[in-house]
């Protein structure tokens, strides 16, 4: 197995969620804007409760919101 | 910035005049007490400038990811402590010999020291691991 990369379509999920912001999107899920910042860039891979409330945020599954690609 | 840039910076900026003052400060004779007694007011400083941030309420500041950031910091400041503390006391023993001796204000120097890096080093850290993230991280 190589080095996976987990990417994500958190930005589109807010824009279509009415337009969420970050900030709306990172105090729904109790962590910092940069956090919400780091995830969507791909450069911060989140914990499973964390992927799971923003998931949760946006009514989706975790897999609906997160992919794992293989490098 | 969030609060553990800002208290980096600080850190980094203290670190660094005292590096600068170390050296030419600490090998004055008569004020060496003085010396060791300011270092010690600045330390309790850095160690106060937290609390100058006040928690904003509603806010959240530290998340799982500045947990992480902290934790991986640490862990290269531990490392970065053990690798300046041998080397202080590996050195003086090869350049003088089993023979030789030095002056005990060697130790609270030593001392200063490793602090002094350690701060430098876990600055720079907490730094560079929030600062990679372009325009948008801040």
């Amino acid at each position: 197995m190589g080095s996976d990369r987990l990417s994500n379509n958190i930005r589109r999920l807010r824009f279509d969620a009415g337009e969420m912001t970050q900030q709306q999107l990172a105090d729904k899920v109790g962590v910092t804007r940069q956090t919400i910042i780091a995830t969507e860039q791909g450069r911060y891979a989140p914990s499973l409760p964390l992927a799971m409330r923003i998931a949760g945020a946006f009514g989706k599954g975790v897999e609906e919101v997160f992919r794992l690609e293989e490098k | 910035m969030n609060k553990a840039q800002k208290c980096a910076w600080f850190n980094l900026i203290m670190a660094a005049i005292l590096l600068v003052l170390l050296p030419t400060r600490m090998l004055s004779f008569p004020s060496r007490f003085l010396d060791g007694l300011a270092f010690f007011i600045v330390f309790g400083v850095i160690g106060l400038f937290v609390l100058l941030f006040r928690k904003k309420q509603g806010v959240v500041e530290f998340d799982e990811r500045d947990k992480l950031i902290h934790k991986r910091s640490l862990l290269v400041v531990y490392f970065v402590i053990w690798g300046f503390f041998i080397t202080a006391c590996i050195v003086p023993y090869l350049m003088l010999g089993p023979t030789g001796s030095i002056s005990v204000y060697i130790m609270p120097v030593i001392l200063y020291g490793t602090f002094i890096v350690a701060m430098l080093v876990h600055s720079v850290l907490i730094l560079v691991q929030y600062g990679r993230g372009g325009k948008d991280g801040q």
